[in-house]
């Protein structure tokens, strides 16, 4: 039993320990990333996916 | 009584009370405790509905290796003007726990001396003053946990809990709440200070 001035000594728990500790939903994960981005916390998520040239859809007919 | 769970010393139970004045220093004790890599639970991840939450409550104590519990909140509240029972009675299972396990509690108060008048079963033993400031919850936090790892310096921490309060009262306005005491709440302030405790170094990815 302790009720004293001597401190709980721990080592540290890593981010992913922390957010499963609570039960963080893939939602709430979402939330928080659009708000800390939104407050400047977090940079603007870049584009990932590359935008391909539009095919051409008309056909050009044979003289 | 017996504890049903193995304990995880990282996990710290947060026993305090829930009202509007209290949510500045809520953000602190999970900024702060984040930043020290501990996990911050409460009874907020427990439904508030069904006939086992007192077991439920229970069962997440015991799986904790601490818990701080403020007993600053002596006086009669609510529509019915009573007091609050639910701290000191969560503090007698703490109390109990500590004598069968190597489970650690903290007794915070906002002012020196008034516990010896409020719970004089507690007599000789110094609760951790805290004055009702961010601050002082704060400077209660260092003097209770300590990390195996590199502690951070009180300016890491006191910028974690300025950017978690933000963070919070956007959501709060964006969920139409005055108060951060709800269980979504919780989880999303607890990602939102892991997130920041990983931003600035305090804590590993995983």
């Amino acid at each position: 039993m302790s009720f004293d001035r001597q401190k709980h000594i721990a080592p540290q728990a890593t981010a992913k320990e922390i957010s499963e500790a609570v039960s963080v939903t893939e939602m709430d994960r979402r939330i928080v990333r659009k708000v800390l981005v939104e407050l400047g916390y977090l940079p603007e998520p870049m584009a990932t996916h590359v935008i391909k040239p539009a095919k051409r859809r008309t056909k050009i007919r044979s003289l | 009584v017996r504890a049903t769970v193995p304990a995880d010393q990282q996990s710290a139970f947060l026993n305090v009370p829930f009202d509007r004045e209290y949510s500045p220093l809520f953000v602190t004790l999970i900024a702060v405790l984040t930043g020290l890599g501990r996990k911050p639970r409460c009874v907020l991840e427990i439904p508030a509905a069904g006939r086992d939450r007192l077991d439920r409550m229970f069962e997440l104590l015991c799986g904790c290796g601490s818990s701080l519990h403020d007993l600053s909140r002596v006086s009669l509240s609510g529509p019915l003007q009573v007091p609050r029972f639910n701290m000191p009675f969560e503090l007698g299972i703490a109390y109990c726990l500590g004598k069968q396990t190597d489970h650690r509690f903290f007794v915070m108060e906002e002012r020196a001396y008034r516990l010896q008048a409020s719970l004089s079963d507690l007599n000789g033993l110094d609760p951790h003053i805290h004055e009702g400031t961010q601050e002082g919850i704060l400077a209660c936090l260092l003097d209770c946990f300590g990390t195996l790892g590199r502690t951070p310096a009180v300016k890491e921490l006191k910028s974690l809990t300025i950017r978690l309060s933000r963070i919070i009262l956007r959501l709060q306005r964006e969920q139409s709440r005055n108060d951060p005491f709800s269980p979504h709440l919780f989880r999303q302030s607890v990602e939102a200070a892991t997130e920041l405790a990983r931003l600035d170094g305090l804590i590993a990815k995983g």
